[in-house]
C-alpha cells in the first residue's frame, strides 16, 4: 500500500479517535456494566426480588381476572404480564390495553398499568399507560442500562449519538486494520517494562487486535440498535409500507392478534403457564401476552430466554383450551435471513445468550473496547508533549489530559457511587421514588470528577478518583450487610445468591484496583529515584 | 488539484458555508493547514452530511431492487446501513479527487431516489 494512503488512513484513524475517544470510553464502559443490569444488578438493587421467586400460576390467573373485571371489556384486547419470577423488574407488571378509533379515523392505544408486589401480588400502583411510560422510575440498574443506550439525553438525540458512535467505531476498526497490517506480530508484542509510550502503543494494538472481532460486533450491533428506531425503521418503511411504520412493525412483530369471536370464554392462563414450565424447563419465562383476553379465540404468547435460540423463544397457546399451538422465535419465524440476524442483534450486543460465563467474557472484552480509545488518546498526548514541533500548544495537551482523567475516571467513580447511593437511599428513604436522587448522585459525582483535575494537581486528582473508586467498591459489601442484613455468612439462609455474588465481585474488583494502584505507585517511586526518565504525562502532572 | 476555495467556486455557496462551519467545529485535531488531504473541508462535509444522507436514502431505495424475499429486501438494507456508511465515510477522505466523491454520492442518491419514486408511483 502506498505510503500516502497509509498516512491518510493513519490521520483519519487518529482524528476519529480524538473526537470520539472520550465518549466512546463512556459508552463502552457503561456497556461493560450494562451487561449485568438484567437481571443481576436489578436483583441486587431491589431487596424484594433478591431470593428466587416461584411462579404462582393460579395466583396470577386470579389476579388477572380480578383486575380484568375492574378495567372493563374495552381494555382486554391485549393483556401484557411481566412475570416476577424472571426478576427483571422490581414488581409484577400487568398492562390492560385497548385500541380506540380517533376522530381522524386513526387508531389509538390506551391502557392501564398495574404494578403488584412480586411475592404476594398485592397492588403497588395503578397508572394509565402514557403516564407510566413517561414517568419511568429508575433504580441504579435501570439508570445504568438507559445511560448506556442514550446517555439520558432522551430519544431520538441520545440514540442517534450512540448509534453514530457505533459507526465511528467501525471507521476506527477498518482504518486501524489497514494501518496495523502486521497483525500477527502485534498479537504477541507487549513491552510492559520498556518506556511508558511503548507500553501504551503495545497495549493499544494488543487490545485492538485480540478483540477485533468483538469490537466489530459491538460497533455493528451498537450502530444498528441505536439507529434502528430513529432512522432505519422509518427509512425501511418508506417504500415497502408507504411510510407506515406501525404496519411494518406489525408485519415483523411476533405477537399477532386473533380474529375475536366475541364469545366469552375464560382464558386458562394458569394451565398455560404450568404446561409451558413442564414443556420447556430450559426456558426462564419472563413475559406473557394475551391477545383477546376472555374471548373464545384468545391467543396466549409466553416468552422465555435460556435456550440456544438467540433472542429467546415464544410458546403460543389457544387461550380458551390451553392447547399448545407452536413455538416461535421473535423474528426468526419470518422467511429469509433478516429475521435470524435481527434476533441475534440484542444478545450479541449484551452477551446474554450463554449464561454468566459469556456475560463475564463480554464485560471483560467491553472493558478492552473502552480502553482502546483511552490508550490511543494517551499516546496522542504523550507524543504531543514529547514532540519537538507539536501540532498544538503544550497547554492544549495538558488540558486534554485533565479532561481525560476527569471524564473517564469520573464515569467509573460515578458508577461505583451509584451502588453506595442505592443502599443509602433504600435504607433512609424506603418506599420512595429514588429516580431524582440517582440522577443527582451520578451526574454530581461525574461533574465533580471532571472539574477536579482543573482545580488541583492532576496527579492528585487521579489518585483521588482511583482510590475513591476502589474504596467505594470495597465498602459495598459491608454496607449491604449492615443495611439489608444480607451477607455472605447467611447466604444459604436468605438464598440471596445473586446479590451476594455482586457484593463479592465488587469487593474483589475494589481490592484489585487498590492493590494495582499501590503497586504502580511503588514502581513509579522507584523509577523516580533512579535515572530512568519520567513519561511526558507524568512530568506534566 | 482543486483546493477548498476552487471547489467552493464551483459548488453551491450554501453548501460551502455549511461545510466550512462543520469542518471548523470538527478540525480541532488539525489546527494547522492540512497537507494530507486536499479539499479537506469539502471532504469533511461529504463524510459527515452527505454520507449520512446517501446511506439513509439507499435503505428504501435498495428495497425496490434487491432480488430477495420481501422481508429480506426490506430488512437487509437496514443491516447494510452501518457498512455502507463506513465505506462512504472512509471513501470521502481516501478518494484522490473530491469531485469524484461528490459525483459518486450524488449518483447514488439520484439512482435510489428514482427507484423510490418509480416504486411508489407504480403502487
Amino acid at each position: 500500500m502506498k505510503s500516502i494512503t497509509i498516512k491518510k488512513l493513519y490521520t483519519l484513524h487518529s482524528w476519529v479517535g480524538l473526537i470520539t475517544g472520550i465518549l466512546l470510553f463512556v459508552i463502552a464502559f457503561s456497556g461493560a456494566v450494562a451487561v449485568f443490569t438484567r437481571p443481576e444488578l436489578k436483583i441486587w438493587s431491589n431487596q424484594e426480588i433478591r431470593a428466587e421467586i416461584p411462579i404462582q400460576s393460579h395466583k396470577i390467573e386470579n389476579t388477572i381476572e380480578q383486575y380484568a373485571q375492574k378495567v372493563g371489556p374495552d381494555y382486554l384486547e391485549e393483556v401484557h404480564i411481566r412475570l416476577p419470577s424472571a426478576r427483571l423488574s422490581e414488581t409484577a407488571r400487568v398492562i390492560y390495553e385497548g385500541h380506540f378509533e380517533t376522530p381522524e379515523g386513526g387508531e389509538e392505544h390506551k391502557g392501564t398499568v398495574f404494578e403488584f408486589h412480586p411475592l404476594n401480588w398485592s397492588l403497588v400502583s395503578k397508572n394509565d399507560m402514557d403516564t407510566f411510560f413517561e414517568l419511568e422510575k429508575y433504580d441504579m440498574s435501570t439508570f445504568l442500562a438507559h445511560f448506556h443506550a442514550d446517555l439520558h439525553l432522551g430519544r431520538p438525540v441520545g440514540l442517534i449519538l450512540t448509534g453514530l458512535l457505533g459507526l465511528t467505531l467501525m471507521v476506527s476498526i477498518v482504518t486501524g486494520l489497514f494501518i496495523h497490517r502486521k497483525i500477527l506480530a502485534q498479537l504477541f508484542t507487549f513491552r510492559v517494562s520498556k518506556t511508558f509510550s511503548l507500553m501504551l502503543n503495545d497495549g493499544h494494538k494488543v487490545m485492538s487486535v485480540w478483540a477485533v472481532l468483538f469490537h466489530s460486533v459491538i460497533a455493528f450491533t451498537g450502530a444498528f440498535l441505536g439507529l434502528a428506531t430513529v432512522i432505519l425503521v422509518p427509512a425501511a418503511a418508506y417504500v415497502g409500507f408507504n411510510g407506515d411504520q406501525e404496519k411494518l412493525l406489525e408485519t415483523f412483530t411476533a405477537i399477532k392478534a386473533p380474529i375475536v369471536a366475541n364469545v366469552a370464554q375464560p382464558t386458562k392462563l394458569a394451565d398455560i403457564i404450568d404446561i409451558s414450565i413442564q414443556k420447556r424447563p430450559d426456558l426462564t419465562f419472563d413475559n406473557v401476552a394475551i391477545m383477546g383476553y376472555g374471548d373464545q379465540n384468545a391467543l396466549v404468547y409466553i416468552s422465555g430466554d435460556g435456550s440456544e435460540q438467540l433472542g429467546g423463544e415464544t410458546l403460543v397457546f389457544h387461550g380458551a383450551t390451553a392447547e399448545y399451538i407452536r413455538t416461535q422465535a421473535n423474528f426468526g419465524r419470518l422467511e429469509g435471513v433478516t429475521g435470524k440476524i435481527l434476533d441475534a442483534m440484542f444478545p450479541l450486543h449484551f452477551g446474554n445468550f450463554g449464561g454468566l460465563l459469556v456475560k463475564c467474557i463480554w464485560a471483560i472484552l467491553g472493558l478492552s473496547t473502552a480502553l482502546v480509545p483511552i490508550t490511543g488518546l494517551m499516546l496522542w498526548i504523550e507524543r504531543g508533549l514529547n514532540a519537538q514541533n507539536p501540532t498544538h500548544s503544550k497547554r492544549t495537551y495538558q488540558n486534554f489530559n485533565k479532561l481525560l482523567i476527569g471524564s473517564c475516571g469520573g464515569i467509573v467513580l460515578a458508577t461505583v457511587a451509584l451502588f453506595i447511593a442505592q443502599l443509602i437511599f433504600d435504607k433512609t428513604l424506603p418506599e420512595q421514588d429514588h429516580t431524582s436522587l440517582i440522577f443527582k448522585t451520578f451526574f454530581g459525582v461525574w461533574l465533580g470528577a471532571i472539574i477536579l483535575p482543573f482545580v488541583i494537581k492532576q496527579a492528585l486528582a487521579l489518585k483521588i478518583i482511583i482510590l475513591g473508586s476502589g474504596l467505594l467498591m470495597v465498602l459495598i459489601m459491608p454496607l449491604d450487610g449492615l443495611f439489608t442484613g444480607s451477607h455472605v455468612f447467611n447466604v444459604f439462609e436468605t438464598q440471596h445468591y445473586v446479590s451476594v455474588s455482586v457484593d463479592l465481585t465488587m469487593l474483589f474488583l475494589g481490592t484489585l484496583l487498590l492493590v494495582s494502584y499501590n503497586k504502580m505507585s511503588q514502581q513509579r517511586h522507584e523509577l523516580s529515584t533512579t535515572s530512568v526518565p519520567q513519561t511526558a504525562i507524568e512530568r506534566e502532572a | 488539484m482543486a483546493s477548498d476555495n476552487d471547489y467552493c467556486l464551483q459548488g453551491s455557496s450554501k453548501y460551502c458555508i455549511f461545510s466550512v462551519l462543520i469542518a471548523k467545529a470538527l478540525t480541532f485535531p488539525m489546527e494547522r493547514k492540512n497537507t494530507t488531504f486536499n479539499g479537506f473541508k469539502n471532504r469533511t462535509f461529504l463524510a459527515i452530511v452527505l454520507t449520512l444522507i446517501t446511506s439513509v436514502v439507499m435503505i428504501p431505495g435498495m428495497a425496490t431492487y434487491l432480488p430477495f424475499h420481501k422481508n429480506d429486501a426490506i430488512g437487509l438494507p437496514t443491516l447494510f446501513f452501518p457498512f455502507i456508511w463506513t465505506a462512504l465515510f472512509i471513501y470521502s477522505y481516501m478518494a484522490k479527487s473530491v469531485t469524484k466523491v461528490w459525483l459518486v454520492m450524488a449518483t447514488l442518491i439520484l439512482i435510489h431516489i428514482a427507484c423510490i419514486y418509480f416504486a411508489l408511483s407504480a403502487e
